[in-house]
């Protein structure tokens, strides 16, 4: 994918999520991709909502 | 200034609905499927996080730190230690975000988090960090 370039303005303007829209069409790595995150997120959240947020496991 | 996001776990968890929105132009850090895994409860739960990781990686979009980075986020931990940026308790908690920051900066890309307040630690030393608060990000 080619790198996009944001432009942050003077006063400290930073990207959104709205700044990188999907491809119009995306390659079968990427629809594989998709639905991986997808299920990856949903799995992610009955997790939280069957037993919390994960502990923060960097300390 | 950067040009992709680089999610890091917080952001994750905070915004799981939102990310796929995002995925095909983000990377994630290795650091962040070590967090996820090390916290999954279940085999459904490992399951899902192995494809995702694998589909990442396929795409190029899996980003790990090397001996290299190890060595460099050393000496950054090292300075902000020795300045007395944060408390030593602090710093520790600090080692993996530190981790990806250096990734950040090596890649030109910036970081989203829900951590804004860790990273502007971490900032004192790698100027060059671009951070982005998750809220703002995803609003």
């Amino acid at each position: 994918m080619p790198i996009k370039k944001i432009k942050t303005s003077s006063n400290g303007t930073f990207p959104t999520a709205k700044d990188f829209p999907p491809p119009k069409k995306l390659t079968p790595a990427q629809k594989r991709l998709r639905n991986a995150t997808r299920a990856a997120m949903k799995a992610l959240d009955e997790r939280i909502k069957k037993y919390g947020e994960p502990p923060d496991f960097r300390h | 200034m950067a040009s992709r996001p680089i999610l890091d776990t917080s952001s994750i968890i905070a915004y799981r609905t939102q990310i796929e929105s995002v995925i095909h132009s983000a990377f994630i850090p290795s650091i962040v499927f070590f967090e996820l895994l090390a916290t999954s409860i279940g085999q459904s739960e490992l399951k899902m996080y192995t494809r995702w990781r694998s589909q990442m990686n396929e795409i190029d979009q899996l980003i790990s730190p090397t001996e290299t980075d190890f060595w460099e986020t050393g000496k950054s931990i090292n300075r902000l230690y020795l300045r007395k940026a944060a408390q030593e308790s602090k710093l520790k908690t600090l080692r993996m975000d530190a981790l990806i920051a250096r990734l950040a900066v090596k890649s030109k890309n910036f970081i989203v988090t829900a951590d804004v307040d860790d990273f502007e630690i971490i900032k004192k030393d790698m100027k060059q960090l671009v951070i982005v608060s998750a809220k703002d990000f995803f609003s």
